[in-house]
């Protein structure tokens, strides 16, 4: 190896594992330790309206962003589909729909307007995403990795996750590799986003080896890898 | 060995030029395994994969289909070389005499393990604790015992509809807390149901309900076990496992862990039985042999004293909870031979043809920093040069070709390949070994120098290494010295008999699964003669046993020039194991003794067909002490986890770590949490895999 420049490690988003991500109440939102059953009702309905005031705000960001972007008609927006887990999440974990309670809120002027406090977006929603992007990237939780094939090959696709970035990103990738230097990589390959998953959708030549192909899928604008994909051409 | 797998994977599309330096002749470390006399395999101790270890079946899964889709790969479908296994025991001495056999059959579960999973899969706290109420109201239901005095039924406590209705199911916990004693089976299946339902809310608004009710639940169910099912020996180990359960329950409440941001490492700092008496387990339940038998399998006894049983509480409850709950396919899996052939022998393989170098007989001696002061996160530093003892120069400085043939697929020997080196029948005349910490002779020693030779390192030492290695990281770096005195190691010891009879026939009832709480030293064994298969005999004995067990250290450490310490220890095995064999295990294999009470040597298998009679036959067989600074296991003590440190962490810029020593999510000994270091390691290096694709790091 010749001298060189010493390389450096990037630091890493973060050093530690997310043991709880359920937040709780907010300490002054706890009820106190001998709360009386009114009061602890009374609890859960506040939280129930918190947890859909931020929903609602969450959903407006994503109608903004809907309205102002220029999404295609497969590029439905994840925020929405998020919106729509959470909401279904919610009516899990509250135990009552989720309607319900929307319902309960719009009868209720006084409500409504705590409401309204929670709806308010903290942050004006970007006028445009970036050119050519085709997820817009909400929330750095992941968004799972499905595969298309055109051509005459079999191929089988491993599902995976792509890595969140919490902005708008523009997805990329140099193409899929062999193990085996000798084999011609897939370099074909299209990525556009779904209503439930970013699409690789890789060409296959009628000439292409079988065996395993991997690659990664960065961010166009900050190269920072989102994740891996990996297919198996068959014989 | 997984950081080198995830930087060479083909996606990087070879941004790293990726070179393993080996001391010795073989890869695996504390797994690595070889194969002796007759090919039959010789490990470091007893190794299953538990369903839930879902990073190291990932790792394996791919390289399995890498090496098929190579074409002609001798290794086979990885389906073929996991063995999936539901049931496990525990034998140990009964209270009043005799002997008593627990067994459970754990049923399979959806998928398998490695199969891709998100992040919602994965149970949060509260669901653990569902499943667990669901496991002891199971237990409970399970118990035909009559309710006592006559009384009918209760109405239920709880309905579906309350899932939409927390007032009513508020409620229904009042009034079940105004009830006064909780009393009668019906009434605490109830009680639990309806706990179990509750566990379903959002946690953090009831968590005083929730404790209070769990307390009830928890006194009451204790008296009824107590009066039905202690004096039962059959229902006992119920008993036992609610009592267990119970103070998990009432735990996870009094310490707020559902929403505790910290998870399980809340109650990191505690003793792990001392947590469950604070929370009402009984001793019975916590010297009972289900708790022996996880502190056995876990090898958690400080200095290898059996009465110096030494885990962390959040740790143990994480791998509990895992382990009996998170598995996917089956609770464990067996390997169909050595660790080394069926894990380290395709890893090489595939890491070869992806161009990753090996280079063995390569022994670090000590990694250099650049010159500075104190080094913290804070004040970084990093590796300026890497110094290696060269043990033995390879002939014609080829490569080294560790690999031998045993039953048509590539294995690792036992023993170095002398005729590959140079010098080699010199060295093997004087008994070279180049895995003993205390044999120091080498051929020559070599020096790497940043940017000249290396540009970033994954140090892949265990941490009974790092003090011979780390010296002048620990002479700098504060955090370094916290974690080695913090993490401590331990021995041990194990022993493999190769018998011409079968178990069925030496008396054991039951089927061969892994058996744990027997007597020390050796109180961990399992039957393999699914390996039998696979290694070499011209006579196949019928089966062979692993045994394994923690080993005393002796009161003071060996020092670096006792080269005569690890022949002593082994011999020290080696005695035992005649010892425990000639009486102790008659307890376990009655028919393995003549009439006047005589363990049958001559059953041990020996291929040479001259082995000696009596005692001195088992001299045929295998043993081992794990002593070597860098064999011994990795325990995690009650206040150790915090002084790990991260492969993550950012105080050496061109360097991280690997292991399982490290903070690497999962803090145990086992090959779960070195493979998830591994790829930690990975991440830091390159950004890939992604946090959330390290199964479980993210994990309560």
């Amino acid at each position: 190896m010749n001298e060189h420049e010493r390389i450096r490690r990037a630091p890493p988003g973060r050093a530690a594992p997310l043991r709880n991500e359920w937040p709780g109440a907010p300490a002054d939102h706890q009820p106190p330790p001998d709360a009386g059953l009114e009061e602890v009702i009374a609890h859960t309905v506040r939280l129930g309206y918190e947890v859909i005031g931020e929903n609602i705000r969450q959903g407006r960001i994503a109608a903004d962003r809907f309205s102002a972007g220029d999404y295609g008609v497969r590029d439905v927006p994840r925020d929405l589909l998020a919106l729509s887990s959470r909401m279904l999440q919610l009516s899990r974990d509250i135990s009552t729909t989720a309607f319900d309670i929307c319902g309960a809120i719009l009868r209720d002027p006084t409500l409504r307007a705590a409401v309204q406090r929670y709806t308010a977006p903290p942050n004006p929603a970007p006028a445009s995403g970036p050119a050519g992007g085709p997820w817009p990237g909400q929330g750095a939780a992941g968004v799972p990795l499905t595969y298309a094939f055109k051509g005459t090959r079999r191929a089988v696709g491993m599902p995976g996750w792509l890595r969140g970035t919490g902005q708008p990103s523009l997805l990329s990738t140099a193409g899929l590799w062999s193990p085996d230097p000798a084999l011609p990589p897939l370099r074909q390959v299209a990525l556009s986003a779904d209503a439930f998953a970013i699409i690789a959708t890789v060409t296959i030549p009628d000439d292409q080896p079988a065996g395993t192909y991997s690659g990664v899928v960065s961010d166009a604008l900050t190269h920072q890898p989102l994740g891996a994909m990996t297919v198996q051409v068959e014989a | 060995m997984a950081a080198a797998f995830e930087l060479s994977r083909p996606a990087h599309q070879g941004r790293f030029a990726v070179t393993v330096y080996q001391e010795g002749w073989r890869l695996g470390g504390k797994g690595a395994s070889g194969r002796g006399p007759s090919g039959r395999i010789e490990e470091h101790g007893l190794h299953v994969w538990l369903g839930f270890y879902d990073n190291a079946f990932r790792i394996m899964r791919d390289c399995y289909g890498e090496l098929a889709a190579g074409g002609d790969s001798p290794f086979g479908d990885w389906r073929e070389a996991f063995l999936p296994d539901l049931d496990i025991g525990l034998f140990s001495p009964a209270e009043r005499q005799g002997w008593q056999k627990w067994a459970a059959h754990f049923p399979p579960r959806p998928g398998l393990p490695g199969d891709p999973t998100t992040k919602a899969e994965m149970l949060s706290l509260a669901g653990y604790i569902e499943r667990a109420i669901g496991l002891l109201r199971a237990l409970l239901l399970e118990c035909d015992v009559t309710i006592s005095g006559g009384a009918a039924a209760p109405a239920p406590l709880w309905a579906p509809g309350m899932l939409s209705d927390p007032a009513r199911l508020l409620d229904a916990v009042q009034a079940l807390l105004g009830r006064g004693v909780f009393s009668g089976a019906a009434v605490l299946a109830e009680a639990l149901a309806l706990l179990g339902v509750a566990i379903r809310m959002v946690p953090a608004l009831f968590e005083s309900a929730y404790l209070r009710l769990a307390e009830r639940v928890s006194a009451g169910l204790r008296g009824w076990l107590e009066d039905h099912l202690l004096a039962d020996d059959r229902h006992r180990h119920v008993w036992e496992i609610a009592d267990l359960v119970l103070a998990i329950l009432v735990g996870t409440f009094r310490f707020g862990l559902l929403t505790d941001q910290r998870g399980l490492d809340a109650i990191e700092d505690y003793e792990c039985r001392d947590w469950l008496r604070l929370n009402g387990a009984s001793e019975r339940a916590l010297q009972s042999p289900f708790v022996r038998g996880l502190y056995d399998l876990a090898l958690a006894y400080e200095a290898g004293d059996p009465d110096r049983p030494s885990l962390a509480a959040g740790q143990a409850l994480r791998g509990a909870l895992r382990m009996f709950f998170g598995y996917r396919g089956a609770l464990y899996w067996r390997l169909r031979a050595g660790m080394g052939d069926v894990v380290f022998a395709p890893l090489y393989v595939a890491l070869r043809r992806r161009g990753v170098r090996f280079r063995f007989f390569h022994r670090l001696t000590n990694v250099g920093l650049a010159p500075g002061g104190a080094v913290a996160p804070d004040r970084p530093s990093h590796v300026a040069t890497l110094s290696f003892d060269v043990q033995a120069q390879i002939c014609g400085g080829r490569d080294y070709e560790p690999l031998v043939p045993v039953a048509g697929r590539p294995c690792w020997p036992s023993r170095p390949d002398f005729a590959q080196l140079e010098d080699g029948a010199r060295l093997a005349a004087q008994g070279w070994d180049f895995e003993s910490h205390w044999d120091r002779r080498r051929a020559g020693a070599r020096t790497l120098s940043v940017t000249q030779d290396f540009d970033l390192v994954v140090l892949g030492v265990s941490i009974g290494a790092i003090p011979h290695v780390c010296q002048e990281i620990l002479a700098r770096d504060a955090r370094w010295r916290r974690m080695t005195a913090a993490v401590k190691t331990v021995a041990s010891q194990a022993f493999q008999v190769w018998l011409d009879e079968d178990l069925a026939k030496l008396g054991w009832q039951g089927p061969p699964y892994i058996v744990s709480a027997f007597l020390k030293p050796f109180d961990s064994w399992c039957d393999m003669a699914h390996v039998i298969p696979e290694e070499g005999w011209a006579a196949r004995p019928r089966t062979c046993v692993y045994f394994c067990g923690v080993l005393r250290d002796e009161p003071d450490a060996p020092d670096d020039g006792d080269v005569l310490y690890p022949q002593r220890r082994a011999e020290e095995v080696r005695r035992a194991a005649v010892a425990f064999l000639a009486d102790p295990a008659r307890h376990l294999w009655p028919g393995a003794y003549d009439s006047a009470g005589g363990f049958r040597w001559e059953m041990l298998a020996d291929a040479t067909g001259e082995g000696p009679a009596g005692p001195a036959r088992f001299g045929t067989q295998y043993w081992r002490a794990n002593v070597n600074p860098s064999d011994r296991y990795v325990l995690n003590p009650p206040g150790s986890s915090k002084h790990r440190i991260s492969p993550l962490d950012m105080s050496y810029d061109n360097l991280t770590i690997a292991g399982d020593w490290t903070d690497c999510g999962f803090n145990e000994g086992c090959v779960e949490a070195a493979i998830m270091s591994g790829r930690l390691a990975a991440h830091a290096l390159s950004g890939l895999p992604a946090l959330e694709d390290i199964i479980g790091y993210d994990h309560p």
